[in-house]
C-alpha cells in the first residue's frame, strides 16, 4: 500500500505539474456565420431622405475589403413607404428627392438584398419625433480647457432622448492636449493609434420629459474635449429606434468579454439602425 | 382539526419527556471544550460505545444523549485535531449526569492515535453530519496555498460542487447557483457583500475563525431565505486561560488576532487586518491608486453558569479607493468606499437536561458611497437588517428529537444615484417573519428520518406567504456505508444586481418581481475506505422558478416613476430584471483524508446548469457562465518531516521546527461564453459617417453576438504551492512562508477581445485573449504566541 501511495503521489505531482503549464489557443471559426443585411439609415425632420446605407455583415476570421461592405446596388432594392430609393455612387448610399421627412410621421423601410447567393429581406418603422428641442445658445463662445462648456436646451421631444456628437474641426497630434486632466504620460504613437476615440465623442440623455418651463443643463466636460480647436456639437432629438440602437448595439460586449444581445430594431434578416431625429448644431472653441 | 393535531403533538412530546425521566433511563448532557483555550468545540462527536448511542455537539459545544440506562458506560469523544478522549461514567438517578469534556489538541495525529480504542470511526462521524454539509477549521483554511492572503471563500472554491468564475473573484457558485443564492453568516448575522478589493478577496479574517460549515443543499428547516447554500462562520470566543495571539504580515496586509480571558467567567477575542499598499508602493508609484481595506472583529464570551452562556460579537469591514487621474493635482478623480457592519448578541440557556434554548438579536448593514465630481455622478447604496431569532432543541428520547423556532427580520434598503441623465432614488422597508419546526425520528437503529417545515411571511408591496417542506433520511447501509437522501423547497425574496468593480445592489420582491424558488433532490453515499480514508458521492437535482438576472439593457428599458422638472427620477424595479427558470444537476465525489502527515482531498464533479429566460437568447435554453461540466480538485497538506519519517519507517520524533507543504490543483472545463457570429460597420452617430476608414479600433465597428454561451473557453488548469517553515520557541512560534499561485504559469484565458484595423482599405480582424493571473509568488510571516 505504501509503495502504491508513493507512486500515486509522485505520478500526481508530475502530471499536475506538466498539465498546469501551457498557453491554450482559441479558435472561434466553429461559430457559424449568418449573413445579414446591415442598415445604417437616419431620417431628419424637414430634410429629404439621404444617406441610407445598405451593407452586409462579415465573418470574423478573414480580412475584408471595406469597399465590399456596401451591397451591390444592382441586386438590392430599398424602399421607404413604398417609394424606391436611388443609389448615389459618390456616397455609396440611397436617397430620394420625393420624400421630405415630416415631424410626427411614420416611415417604413424595406430592403431586399442578396448576400452569398442568399436572398434576404428586412424592414423597420421609424416615427419622427413631433418636436425636438430649443438650444439656449448656439454659440456659447471660447473656453479655456477644463472649463465646462454650457450646452443648455429646452426639451420638447415626446421621445425624451437626446444625443450629442462632439467633434473638433481639427484633430491631430499638433493640437492634442497633452497636459490634460487625466493622463499626462500618453505617448504620441498611442494617441495616433486611438485618434478616432479622442476625436469622436458622444453623450446622451434620455427619459427627459418635454417641458417648456425647464432648461436641461448638459455641460461638455473636459473628458470630451481632447484638442485645442473649434468644435461642432450636433444635438439629436431621436426617436425610440435611435435610443435603442445607440444605447445597446455598440455596447453588446461587457468588460469581462461576455456579450449580451442588443435591441432588435430591424425585423427579418436585418441588423443595424433605421431611426429618425430632429437636429441642430452648436459651435464653440477650446483653447 | 388543526387543534386536534396540535394537542396530539403536545401529548406525544410530553409522553416522551415523562418516559425519558422515569425508571432506569436517564439523559446525559454536557459540554466539550478545548483544554488549552477553553473554546467550546462545535460538531465534536460524543459516543457511548457500549450501547452504540451518540450525538455531536451544537454551536455551544453542548451535547445531549437521552435514554441512557443507569449503570456504567464508556463515553468517548473525538474531534479532528485533538487527542481522542474516553472515560468510564456511571449513570444514575441520583448522580449529576452533566459532563464537561476537555479535549487536548494534538498537532500531529499518527495512525496509531487515530485507530485507538478511544477514537470514533469515520463512518460514525460521517453519519452524524447532515447531507451535503462540509466543515472546515481555521488550520485547514490557513494551510491552503493562496493568492497572497489566506481566504475562506477561495478555500471553499476547492471543494466539490463549488466553483469560481475567474481568478479575480472570490464569489461562490454552489451547484450551479449564483452568489446571491448563498446565505453568509458570521456569528448568526447575515453578511450581504462579503468582498474586498472588487471581489478578489473575501471579508472573512481566517485567523478569527473557529469553524466554517457549508451546506451545499438540502439544508434543514432552521435555515432559509436563500436558494442554494448556507455558509455559517463561527468566530473564536477567545482563550479563557491565557493571553494568546497571532500576527501575520504578507505582501498585501498586516493582521493580528488576540485572545484573552475575562477573569474566570469569560473571554475576549479581537482581530484586525489592514492592507498597506497605499502607504508603501502607492506613495512612490503614481500608477498605483490609493486603495486600502481593513476589517476587524471583536467578540466577548461570558460563562454565566453551567446553564447560561452569553456572546456579544461585532464585525466591520471597509474598502476605500481614492483615485486621482493625476496624483500631482489634488482635485480630479473619484472616491469610492464600501463596507459591512454586523453585530450580534446571543444567549444560550439549558432548559432542563433535554432542552436547549438559543435567543439572539443581530444587526447587519452594508453601505457604499461613490463620488465622481467631474462627471457629476454620485451613488449611495445601503442594505440593512435587524433580526430577532429564537430556537429550541428538544431531545425527547433517543428516538425522537425536535427543533423549532422563529426569526423576525426587519429589512431596509436605500439607493440614491445622481447622474447626468437623471436620478435613482429608492428607499424601502420590508419585514420577513419565519417560523420553523422539524422532527427527527429514529425508528430503527440504522435509520434516522428528519422532517421539517418552514413558513415565510414576507411583507412587501404585497404579502407573500410560502411554505418550505424539508425532508432528509440517513440509513446505515452496512458496516462501512451510509446512505442519505434529502429533498426540500426553498424560497428567496431578495435579488442582487451584480456590477463589475462596483458593489452589488440588493433588491427585494415587489409588484414587479416575485419570490424565487427552488426544489432540491439529493442522494448521497458515504464509505469508510479505511481508518483514515473516506469516500463520499452525491447525486443532486435542483430546479429554479422565477430567477431574476440583471437586465444588461435596463437603462434602455427602465422608465422613470416621476420627474423633478424635466429630469427623470427612477424608483421602480420594472425593467431591471429578466425573469427565467432553470435547473442544475450533477454528481460529486470526494476522497478524503483528514489526519496524519498527509491530509486533504481529491474530488471530481460532473454537472450541468441550464436556464431559460424570457428576454435572453430569444427565449431558448442556454447554459449560464458558471456552468462547468467537469471539475477536478486535489488539495494536499504535508507535514514534510513526518511524511518522510513514515515513508522511511522511522520513529516519529518531536521537532522544534518543521516544513509544511501545501499543494492545490484544479482542472475545470472552460467557461461558456458568447462569441460574435459576425461583425458589421455602422457609425455610432449619423454625422460620424464622414470619418475616414483607417487606423485601429474603428468607432463604427460592431460585433453581433451569436447564441448565448454556446462557445467554451479552453480548460482552466492551475497548480498552487505553499511552503512554510514552522519554528517553535519557548512559548511562541514563527512561520515564514512562500506561496506560489499558478506555479505552472498557465495562461488561463479570462476573456476574448476583438481588435480591428483598417489599412489600405482592408479591414483586418484579430482575436486576442486576455489571461487571468500569471505565476504569482508572495511571501509572508506568521507569529503565534
Amino acid at each position: 500500500m505504501k509503495n502504491f501511495i508513493k507512486v500515486l503521489l509522485i505520478g500526481f505531482v508530475s502530471l499536475s505539474g506538466l498539465i498546469s503549464c501551457g498557453d491554450p489557443k482559441i479558435d472561434i471559426t466553429s461559430v457559424a456565420y449568418e449573413p445579414k443585411i446591415v442598415v445604417e439609415g437616419y431620417l431628419f425632420a424637414d430634410e429629404p431622405v439621404r444617406g441610407i446605407r445598405v451593407m452586409r455583415n462579415f465573418a470574423l476570421n478573414q480580412p475584408i475589403d471595406t469597399l465590399s461592405f456596401i451591397l451591390d446596388p444592382t441586386i438590392t432594392t430599398v424602399k421607404i413607404n413604398g417609394d424606391s430609393l436611388l443609389f448615389d455612387i459618390k456616397t455609396y448610399s440611397y436617397y430620394s428627392n420625393n420624400i421630405i421627412v415630416s415631424k410626427g410621421s411614420p416611415y417604413t423601410l424595406e430592403v431586399w438584398g442578396t448576400i452569398d447567393g442568399k436572398e434576404l429581406y428586412t424592414t423597420a418603422v421609424t416615427t419622427v419625433p413631433a418636436d425636438g428641442f430649443e438650444l439656449i445658445k448656439k454659440h456659447p463662445g471660447k473656453f479655456k480647457y477644463g472649463t465646462p462648456i454650457p450646452m443648455d436646451f429646452i426639451p420638447l421631444s415626446p421621445a425624451g432622448f437626446y444625443a450629442f456628437s462632439i467633434r473638433p474641426d481639427s484633430a491631430s497630434l499638433s493640437n492634442f492636449i497633452f497636459d490634460n486632466e487625466f493622463n499626462q504620460d500618453m505617448k504620441p504613437e498611442e494617441i495616433q493609434k486611438n485618434l478616432g476615440e479622442f476625436r469622436l465623442r458622444a453623450n446622451v440623455v434620455f427619459n427627459i420629459k418635454p417641458n417648456l418651463q425647464d432648461t436641461i443643463k448638459q455641460p461638455i466636460e473636459s473628458y470630451n474635449t481632447w484638442f485645442r480647436s473649434t468644435y461642432k456639437t450636433i444635438i439629436y432629438a431621436g426617436d425610440v429606434n435611435f435610443k435603442e440602437y445607440l444605447l445597446s448595439a455598440p455596447n453588446v460586449k461587457e468588460f469581462d468579454g461576455n456579450f449580451h444581445e442588443p435591441k432588435i430594431i430591424l425585423k427579418g434578416d436585418g441588423i443595424g439602425v433605421f431611426a429618425s431625429a430632429i437636429r441642430d448644431t452648436a459651435y464653440f472653441e477650446v483653447y | 382539526m388543526k387543534k386536534i393535531g396540535l394537542v396530539s403533538i403536545i401529548t406525544l412530546l410530553l409522553t416522551f419527556y415523562c418516559a425519558a425521566q422515569s425508571g432506569n433511563i436517564r439523559t446525559i448532557n454536557g459540554f466539550v471544550y478545548d483544554a488549552k483555550t477553553g473554546e467550546a468545540l462545535i460538531g465534536a462527536n460524543v459516543y457511548l460505545k457500549d450501547i452504540n448511542q451518540g450525538t455531536s455537539t451544537n454551536i455551544s459545544g453542548y451535547f445531549v444523549i437521552p435514554d441512557v440506562l443507569n449503570g456504567s458506560h464508556s463515553l468517548t469523544c473525538s474531534y479532528m485535531g485533538y487527542k481522542p478522549w474516553s472515560q468510564k461514567i456511571n449513570v444514575s438517578a441520583k448522580g449529576e449526569n452533566t459532563i464537561v469534556i476537555k479535549l487536548t489538541p494534538q498537532s500531529v495525529q499518527t495512525k496509531e492515535v487515530i485507530v485507538s480504542a478511544d477514537s470514533i470511526r469515520i463512518i460514525d462521524r460521517l453519519y452524524e453530519r447532515p447531507i451535503s454539509k462540509l466543515e472546515l477549521n481555521s488550520t485547514q483554511i490557513n494551510q491552503l496555498p493562496r493568492i497572497i492572503e489566506a481566504d475562506l471563500l477561495r478555500t471553499l472554491q476547492t471543494l466539490p460542487g463549488i466553483t469560481a468564475l475567474s481568478d479575480f473573484s472570490s464569489a461562490l457558485y454552489v451547484r450551479g447557483g449564483t452568489p446571491d443564492q448563498n446565505l453568509y453568516m458570521i456569528d448568526g448575522a447575515d453578511v450581504y457583500n462579503p468582498e474586498h478589493a472588487f471581489g478578489i478577496f473575501s471579508t472573512f479574517n481566517t485567523y478569527a475563525i473557529k469553524k466554517v460549515e457549508i451546506s451545499k443543499g438540502g439544508f434543514g428547516a432552521e435555515y432559509g431565505g436563500r436558494l442554494s447554500s448556507v455558509l455559517d462562520v463561527t468566530n473564536i470566543d477567545g482563550n479563557r486561560n491565557e493571553f494568546t495571539g497571532v500576527v501575520n504580515i504578507s505582501l498585501l496586509s498586516a493582521s493580528t488576532t488576540l485572545q484573552a480571558p475575562i477573569g474566570d467567567f469569560g473571554s475576549l477575542s479581537g482581530s484586525l487586518r489592514r492592507t498597506y499598499l497605499d502607504q508603501t508602493y502607492a506613495k512612490w508609484n503614481k500608477n498605483i491608486p490609493a486603495y486600502y481595506f481593513y476589517d476587524g472583529n471583536l467578540k466577548a464570551f461570558f460563562d454565566l453558569g453551567l446553564k447560561d452562556k452569553l456572546t456579544l460579537s461585532y464585525f466591520g469591514s471597509s474598502d476605500n479607493l481614492d483615485f486621482k487621474f493625476n496624483k500631482q493635482k489634488s482635485s480630479d478623480g473619484f472616491f469610492y468606499d464600501w463596507g459591512n457592519k454586523t453585530a450580534s448578541a446571543n444567549w444560550k440557556h439549558i432548559l432542563g437536561n433535554t432542552m436547549f434554548l438559543n435567543l439572539s438579536t443581530t444587526y447587519s448593514a452594508f453601505e457604499s458611497n461613490f463620488d465622481f465630481a467631474l462627471a457629476n455622478v454620485k451613488e449611495r447604496n445601503k442594505i440593512y437588517d435587524l433580526s430577532f431569532k429564537g430556537g429550541v432543541e428538544y431531545y425527547a428520547s433517543k428516538d425522537f428529537s425536535t427543533k423549532f423556532g422563529f426569526e423576525q427580520k426587519f429589512l431596509g434598503g436605500m439607493l440614491l444615484q445622481i447622474f447626468q441623465q437623471g436620478k435613482a432614488d429608492v428607499s424601502k422597508q420590508r419585514r420577513h417573519t419565519m417560523l420553523y419546526g422539524s422532527l427527527s425520528y429514529h425508528p430503527l437503529d440504522k435509520l434516522i428520518i428528519d422532517a421539517g417545515l418552514r413558513a415565510n411571511y414576507f411583507f412587501s408591496d404585497k404579502t407573500y406567504v410560502d411554505y418550505e417542506p424539508r425532508f432528509s433520511a440517513k440509513y446505515r447501509l452496512g458496516e462501512t456505508y451510509n446512505l442519505k437522501v434529502a429533498a426540500g423547497k426553498y424560497y428567496q425574496y431578495l435579488n442582487r444586481i451584480p456590477r463589475l468593480f462596483f458593489t452589488s445592489i440588493w433588491t427585494a420582491v415587489d409588484e414587479n418581481v416575485r419570490e424565487s424558488s427552488s426544489t432540491h433532490y439529493i442522494v448521497g453515499l458515504q464509505k469508510e475506505v479505511s481508518e483514515i480514508y473516506s469516500f463520499e458521492a452525491e447525486l443532486y437535482y435542483k430546479n429554479y422558478y422565477n430567477l431574476y438576472a440583471y437586465n444588461q439593457l435596463s437603462f434602455v428599458d427602465v422608465e422613470p416613476s416621476s420627474y423633478e422638472g424635466a429630469t427623470p427620477v427612477y424608483t421602480s424595479s420594472k425593467g431591471l430584471f429578466n425573469r427565467g427558470d432553470g435547473r442544475s444537476f450533477g454528481i460529486e465525489m470526494m476522497f478524503k483524508r483528514d489526519v496524519g502527515p498527509i491530509s486533504g482531498w481529491v474530488s471530481y464533479s460532473l454537472s450541468r446548469t441550464e436556464y431559460v429566460y424570457d428576454q435572453i437568447n430569444k427565449g431558448n435554453k442556454f447554459v449560464p457562465r458558471q456552468d462547468r461540466s467537469s471539475v477536478f480538485n486535489a488539495v494536499m497538506n504535508f507535514d514534510w518531516n513526518e511524511f518522510w519519517d513514515q515513508f522511511l519507517d522511522r520513529n516519529y520524533k518531536e521537532r522544534t521546527s518543521k516544513w509544511l507543504i501545501g499543494v492545490s490543483f484544479v482542472y475545470s472545463t472552460g467557461q461558456p461564453i458568447t462569441v460574435p457570429a459576425s461583425s458589421y460597420y455602422v457609425n455610432t452617430l449619423p454625422d460620424w459617417k464622414d470619418f475616414n476608414l483607417s487606423g485601429e479600433g474603428l468607432p463604427g465597428y460592431n460585433l453581433y453576438p451569436s447564441e448565448i454561451n454556446k462557445y467554451r473557453l479552453p480548460a482552466y488548469i492551475r497548480l498552487d504551492l505553499s511552503i512554510s517553515y514552522e519554528i517553535s520557541y519557548s512559548g511562541w512560534k514563527l512561520t515564514p512562508y512562500l506561496q506560489v499561485f499558478n506555479l505552472g504559469n498557465r495562461k488561463n484565458i479570462w476573456f476574448i477581445d476583438y481588435a480591428n484595423k483598417v489599412e489600405n482599405n482592408i479591414l483586418y480582424q484579430t482575436v486576442e485573449k486576455t489571461n487571468m493571473l500569471p505565476l504569482l509568488p508572495s511571501i509572508g510571516v506568521t507569529a503565534t504566541f
